[in-house]
């Protein structure tokens, strides 16, 4: 339970810190640094059994489905940083007291502190994987707010964003490699994977697993080459940047190094690319820390370069490496905070940190002064200071990997490990004695920004505890040495070395590479300014110049994508999705192949061959002259009358009858918009354009032939049988079409006429009362709007035509005909005579209401299936009647003869309601023109 | 191979009985929708003009409570086979969809008084449009037939249409209703072509029977001798669900539409549409296209590899492409193009092999988490107004996080969410969907789908950065317009980001409910072939011993302190 107070504590002081702060500054300070202080004092109760050798473990079941429960650990390792991430933590939180500005808001700060506290606290603590890993992210989120906390800053949005993009990204390869070492141990347990090394090391993934955790660990702990993020993370606060970029953040990357240590270690991967890393980074960032003028990036880049140091011991993976690796992680927390810290006073109390700008600070300042000299003394390596410890260990390690086993590929160059580490302690050794003599030593500055003085003691004496610490490990390394071991041990997963922390060890091979570094690293600061003026002859290749190529390289890739395929013109929308929908249709012939069937082909008599001759010219004139739109109307026309005549020839008389009532009440409608239309539709598109459309209706064209064809040419089993056989006996009519639609699908037909009416209602509502935009071309409305000829001709037609439409509804059921198509020809008739006589004249005659009719064929139908119910059967089934009529004949009287009638009202209703509303739709001409008329 | 009809004796005549009365639960949840749908309109009739329509609103949320309701009280009493002839399954994954369908559609429409109030567009139509589209994403989750699916999606689909051009004042609306009834038309066309020629193959429409059919035209090595009907059938129902989710190449009216559409019919339509269109997807596969042959294993073709492709496209093109845009809503386009690709993985991985089946739970709890976040994102689009114009810019947006804590902490959540930090849904729902990834990748060593999953990581990181784009935009940047974006006082607006809040955290802190209930539908996923059956009895077992453990572990206290040498 202790473990999960100790995570839970700064989470849970999130809301009150934020809250107090926003009303007094000093309890919500007060706040912040009681919970951190007392999760330290928990986690002190833990320490003894930690001390003694124990693991503890707990947890509590979280989303066991996907394997992630709340399970906690504390072994050494832990409780290390624990020790640092909360007691630093304290630190940190007084000191941001006196060291933010009244007008900053202290609460939220707080709060985000706590959040990363508590994060940093999950991460070191999980026992599960994947818990880890979501702390893990969180630390990143948090860090992201805490760097970017100046918000007015825009250094601190571009910090803080690329910091969460490398972090976050990093920590997203982590999941990725977590997730398969999960998988190839079977458990997302720490304590199973810890003792899983040789399983997972001979598991084929093991390379992928291991290179997606280093890429989480190294872009955390800003190895080279993920490590521009943070010198650009130095525009946050500077306590942000002391307790992340010293202590915490950045440390989590050689945690989870040292955390995956036992389960990953031991193979020559492991040992090629931590080590090869951790040298790499040292030597560079500790070449280019050289060269920083702001003290915060001098820092930022020493850190860098220490952790290159740590990462290396890692690599080495010798027991002592990783005792030297935990040691120096304690260590350079220590100094590298308080370091960071002392420059922020700097700052705080003279405006600046460039080091160009500063010096002499040693008369104003000298409590700073002092505790920054030792403090820097510490992370040079001196003797007698705690760094002075760990980097002799270091030294001898490097000195020592010179047989490591698991060389591998670089064998061979083993010797440039020692050589590299006595070059990375040199320049580090330079960069210190610039850091102090810049800063503290020479004339005194009279120019600068503030007047420096001391800062109060609350801003120091957080610094003096830390130094306090330097030198008490570099005195008396013996106190600490049980405590390093036991975290060693963890790191190790075995016994500690037989190893003695001690300052005198004899002339030893370590010992030569200090003094190497502390001669050459004095030197190379006496000749700083010539080295410098060769150093600036080269370009600066930072890796922050090739991540912002990155992005924008991906932003401008992201661009041309987007003007490709999103430039918003719908005719390429349409040709994109039209060339992959035919792309898809090719790739299963490209499968399978395509072979045409095997029945014979019909023969075409010559005489059918005109017709299609017919076909395909009127098609392609329709092309040719789409823009002129009548012209390709009576081209359309052709087409539809030729179909109709298709479908006759391939004996479906009544499918022919319906295609060409359907299309002749289609072209007059066309006919009626084509009024308010301009004469030619305008030239738009280029030939480019018309050249891909015509490649794509081409290929899309000869898609759909062929697979009609393929289709058509082999053996089909049609459900025509079925009907053909049921026809008669059960729907009581010889024409199975009409059969199926009144009496076998009844249903279906029943709910399309109710559809129908729907839509004519629709229309008709949506037309209500507009009137249409007339374009300025349209040809202005000729004199005899009537033409004599089809007046005179329709007036005794349509008396006709209305015979015709009820003698094709009454044979319907057994000869071609119907409700449908009769409705269609009567509807032809009365359209007619709009078109005609215009539509005053017609209206005055027309005196039904159509809607009217076509809702009563709509209940009429349906009374027709309810009368079923009648008889005690169900909804719409049929019965018949035979009724002899004299003179006419006998009369085949089914109830599907009422159904077809609902039908036929329906279709005439629908029709002249929406055809009377488009003709009121073109405005008050007709009306002007009948009263010219009568005027005359 | 066009006797299959015949010789599977599909009861022809059974199709004349009525269905029996325990049949008609199947209909419950989208009639509800439906008529409350219809009571929309009927009260809208009488609003009295001049005043608010919030009313509406509320009731539709309420109706959508009860479809919800109506899914959790039917949750046990499951059909184990198609009813009403075949036509439509009562299932728990149906349940689950259709009950994640209502409460995306009630949550989007408590959003709408807030939007049309800033918008001055405030009609009624617009809820009867939402909610008959929700009737229509239920039916299409619980299809079990070619036809119900189809007319389900054009039932989904239509009012969706008329969403996207109703900002009528606005010419972009109008584009975007073009541009999307044209190309949905034609989509729809795509697929019904592809129907018809699996119609053809086959001689039915029912999901199960095609699969029969399917396996034994394939047996009868009719496939070699014919010339890739079934191949083109099955890619042309591919591509028309492809379209509906927005999937590459398919997914190209998106941006548009998703631009010229009002926010909460955007949320809704990102959200609704694209899990209704997953489900019937997953029904389609798994049930009719299950043979060996049309799935493909790896890199012998098969829908699992078209799949495959569309996600790694998806992913990388919708990730990539959102980075640059500038307007919020052109960014969530792209990014649900991206979640499509996510989503998509996750099918992958379940349909690799018949005993992967269950991975599917993966892609039931992925689109919940989807769902919620984006409602929420699109809802404070919504709640975020000014008169007349609509907030969709980053620039719009800049400085609102401090001046609206409320709007700028939810969108804080639903941002995280979408980009997968915990303790969001998403965080969860991304995990479970690259756990499943690699876990068969591992199983069965195929490299490509572990690289599908680190490419879906890498991609994430992308989106991690344009969705912290709109955070650091709303709180970090000042605001640079003169006219004065307002918060909404719409309660229900409030209500719905609250609630989409609470769910998005809920199912990323405690997500067992929703993991139980996203196994549990993929347990009881009807109209599998037997192999599939057998592999969902044992999850069923694994199921009830988890929940038996559970059971038993709530008793005593916690695991103490256990000290390990």
């Amino acid at each position: 339970m202790t473990m999960l107070i100790i995570v839970l504590l700064p989470f849970l002081a999130i809301f009150p810190v934020w809250m107090v702060g926003r009303r007094n500054r000093f309890i919500s300070m007060l706040v912040a640094a009681a919970t951190s202080a007392s999760a330290l004092v928990a986690l002190a109760t833990l320490a003894p059994a930690v001390m003694s050798g124990e693991v503890l473990t707990s947890s509590w079941p979280w989303i066991e489905r996907l394997g992630l429960e709340l399970a906690f650990r504390v072994d050494g390792l832990a409780l290390l940083f624990g020790i640092l991430i909360l007691g630093i933590g304290t630190l940190v939180i007084v000191y941001a007291y006196f060291y933010l500005h009244d007008d900053d808001p202290i609460g939220s700060f707080y709060a985000m502190l706590m959040t990363f506290m508590g994060a940093m606290m999950g991460v070191v603590m999980s026992e599960n994987v994947l818990l880890l890993v979501m702390f893990w992210e969180l630390t990143s989120i948090s860090s992201f707010l805490l760097i970017g906390y100046w918000k007015h800053l825009p250094a601190a949005r571009q910090g803080a964003r690329m910091a969460l993009g490398i972090t976050g990204g990093g920590g997203l390869a982590l999941l990725a490699g977590m997730l398969l070492i999960g998988h190839i141990v079977g458990s997302y347990d720490l304590t199973t994977i810890l003792a899983s090394n040789e399983l997972i090391l001979g598991h084929d993934l093991y390379f992928v697993a291991l290179v997606l955790v280093l890429l989480g660990a190294f872009t955390k702990s800003a190895q080279f080459p993920f490590h521009f993020w943070l010198p650009n993370a130095m525009s946050a606060p500077t306590p942000v940047s002391s307790y992340l970029h010293s202590a915490t953040m950045v440390k989590a990357g050689v945690f989870l190094l040292a955390r995956m240590h036992p389960a990953l270690s031991g193979s020559s991967s492991w040992f090629v690319l931590v080590t090869g890393a951790g040298t790499i980074t040292l030597c560079f960032a500790a070449y280019v820390a050289l060269f920083k003028h702001d003290l915060k990036g001098l820092l930022a880049y020493s850190t860098i370069s220490h952790l290159g140091l740590i990462t290396a011991c890692f690599g080495f993976s010798t027991k002592l490496a990783t005792t030297a690796g935990v040691f120096h992680i304690m260590n350079h927390a220590i100094f590298k905070a308080s370091l960071f810290m002392s420059a922020g006073i700097i700052d705080h109390e003279t405006g600046t940190r460039d080091a160009r700008v500063l010096s002499g600070l040693r008369h104003s300042m000298p409590i700073t002064f002092g505790l920054a000299t030792l403090a820097t003394l510490a992370m040079a390596g001196f003797p007698l200071f705690s760094g002075f410890l760990s980097k002799e260990m270091f030294f001898e390690v490097a000195f020592l990997s010179m047989d490591n086993p698991l060389a591998g590929e670089i064998r061979g160059y083993e010797w440039l490990f020692p050589v590299l580490a006595t070059f990375g302690g040199l320049c580090s050794m330079a960069y210190s004695f610039r850091l102090i003599g810049d800063v503290f030593f020479g004339e005194e500055n009279p120019d600068l920004p503030k007047h420096p003085h001391d800062p109060p003691a609350g801003l120091w004496a957080p610094v003096a505890i830390l130094v306090f610490f330097c030198v008490a490990i570099g005195v008396a390394p013996f106190l600490f040495q049980g405590f390093v071991f036991v975290v060693a041990q963890a790191v190790i997963g075995g016994p500690a070395p037989d190893y003695k922390i001690a300052i005198w060890h004899g002339l030893t091979p370590a010992l030569g590479m200090t003094g190497v570094a502390v001669v050459g690293g004095a030197l190379l600061y006496r000749n700083w300014r010539s080295i410098h003026s060769f150093h600036t002859r080269f370009a600066p290749i930072s890796g922050k110049v090739i991540f912002e190529a990155f992005v924008e390289a991906a932003v401008a890739s992201a661009r041309r994508l987007t003007a490709w395929f999103d430039n918003g013109s719908m005719q390429r929308y349409i040709a994109t999705t039209i060339g992959f929908a035919t792309f898809v249709g090719f790739l299963g012939w490209y499968q399978l192949g395509w072979t045409p069937g095997t029945l014979d082909l019909t023969l075409a008599p010559p005489v059918a061959l005109i017709p299609w001759g017919v076909l395909i010219a009127a098609t392609a004139l329709t092309i040719r002259f789409h823009r002129k739109r009548l012209a390709a109307v009576v081209m359309m026309s052709v087409v539809g009358l030729i179909v109709s005549l298709i479908f006759i020839f391939f004996s479906g008389p009544d499918l022919g009858l319906t295609q060409l009532s359907v299309e002749v009440v289609t072209i007059l409608l066309i006919l009626l918009s084509l009024y308010v239309l301009p004469q030619w539709t305008p030239r738009e598109s280029t030939p480019r354009r018309r050249g891909r459309d015509a490649i794509l209706s081409c290929a899309a064209g000869l898609g759909v032939g062929a697979l009609a064809y393929g289709v058509m040419t082999r053996p089909q089993q049609t459900i025509s049988d079925f009907y053909l056989e049921k026809s008669v006996p059960e729907g009581g009519g010889s024409n199975v079409v009409n059969v199926i639609l009144v009496d076998f699908r009844g249903f279906d037909t029943m709910g399309e006429i109710a559809v129908l009416m729907v839509a004519a209602i629709g229309i008709v509502v949506m037309l209500q009362g507009r009137r249409p935009v007339r374009p300025n071309d349209v040809r202005p409305l000729i004199e005899e709007r009537f033409p004599v000829m089809l007046t005179t001709t329709t007036r005794p037609m349509m008396a006709l035509i209305l015979v015709i439409a009820f003698y094709i509804f009454m044979r319907g059921h057994n000869l071609p005909g119907g409700g449908f198509i009769a409705g269609l020809v009567a509807s032809v008739a009365l359209i007619i005579q709009f078109l005609a006589s215009g539509k005053t004249w017609t209206n005055k005659r027309l005196t039904v209401d159509f809607a009217r009719m076509g809702a009563l064929g709509v209940i009429i139908a349906v009374c027709t299936g309810l009368a079923a119910f009648l008889f005690e059967k169900p909804f719409l089934k049929g019965g018949l009647a035979h009724v002899h009529v004299p003179g006419i004949g006998e009369i085949h009287l089914a109830s599907a003869m009422s159904f077809d009638l609902g039908v036929f009202m329906v279709v005439v209703g629908a029709l002249l309601i929406i055809i009377k509303r488009l003709s009121e739709y073109h405005g008050g001409d007709d009306d002007e023109v009948e009263s010219m008329k009568d005027r005359r | 191979m066009l006797h299959a009809l015949m010789q599977t004796g599909f009861p022809l005549l059974g199709l004349l009985t009525p269905p029996s009365g325990a049949e008609y639960a199947a209909l419950i949840p989208g009639a509800i929708a439906a008529l409350v749908a219809m009571l929309v309109v009927l009260v809208d009739t009488f609003h009295r003009p001049g005043t608010r329509r919030d009313y509406l609103a509320y009731i539709s949320a309420v109706g959508m409570g009860v479809v919800v309701l109506s899914c959790w009280a039917l949750w046990d009493s499951t059909i184990d086979r198609p009813v009403f002839h075949g036509m439509l399954y009562l299932d728990k994954f149906g349940l689950f969809f259709a009950a994640l369908a209502a409460a995306a559609g009630g949550l989007a429409l408590l959003q709408v008084p807030a939007y049309m109030n800033f918008q001055r567009m405030d009609r009624g139509e617009f809820y009867m449009l939402v909610l008959f589209s929700v009737s229509g994403a239920i039916f299409m989750a619980n299809a079990a037939d070619l036809l119900t699916v189809f007319i389900a999606l054009e039932l989904m689909s239509i009012p969706v249409y008329c969403l996207a051009g109703y900002m009528r004042r606005d010419g972009r609306g109008a584009e975007a209703a073009m541009k999307y009834f044209v190309l949905g038309a034609f989509s729809a066309g795509l697929m019904l072509y592809g129907m018809a020629l699996i119609y053809g193959v086959t001689g039915t429409t029912n999901l199960e029977y095609i699969g029969i059919n399917l396996s034994r035209v394939i047996e009868t090595g009719a496939v070699e001798t014919g010339f890739g009907m079934i191949v083109l059938g099955v890619l042309l129902v591919l591509s028309g669900f492809a379209f509906k989710i927005a999937a590459v190449p398919f997914h190209i009216w998106t941006p548009d539409v998703y631009t010229g559409s009002p926010s909460p019919g955007v949320g809704f339509m990102s959200t609704v549409v694209k899990a209704g269109a997953f489900a019937a997807m997953l029904r389609v596969l798994f049930v009719a296209f299950e043979d060996p042959m049309l799935r493909g294993g790896f890199y012998g073709t098969g829908w699992v590899d078209v799949l495959f492709f569309m996600s790694a496209a998806s992913m990388v093109l919708g990730n990539t492409v959102a980075i640059m845009q500038d307007n919020i809503k052109r960014m969530l386009a792209y990014s649900s193009i991206a979640h499509a690709g996510y989503i998509l993985l996750g099918i992958v991985a379940a349909g690799a092999r018949p005993e992967y089946f269950l991975f599917n739970d993966a892609v039931l709890f992925y689109l919940a988490s989807y769902t919620f976040g984006t409602v929420g994102a699109f809802g404070v689009l919504s709640y975020l107004g000014r008169k007349g114009t609509t907030v969709e810019t980053y620039e719009d947006i800049a400085g609102l996080g401090l001046k609206y804590p409320f709007a700028g902490l939810m969108m804080g959540v639903f941002m995280f969410s979408s980009a997968g930090i915990p303790p969001t849904a998403g965080f969860v729902g991304k995990l479970y969907i690259f756990r499943a990834a690699v876990d068969v990748g591992v199983q069965t060593g195929e490299f490509a789908f572990i690289g599908l999953s680190v490419l879906a990581v890498l991609t994430s990181v992308a989106g991690a950065y344009y969705y912290l784009r709109v955070l650091v935009c709303m709180y970090m940047k000042e605001p640079t317009r003169d006219d004065w974006v307002e918060a909404s006082e719409s309660k229900s607006a409030r209500l719905s980001l609250g609630i989409c809040a609470a769910l998005t955290l809920a199912l990323g802190i405690l997500p067992a409910t929703m993991l139980e209930l996203s196994r549990e539908g993929v347990v009881d996923f009807q109209g599998v072939p037997a192999s599939v059956r057998e592999v969902q009895r044992e999850g069923g077992e694994q199921l009830k011993q988890i929940r038996d453990a559970a059971e038993r572990s709530r008793e005593p206290a916690p695991k103490g302190e256990v000290p390990q040498g």
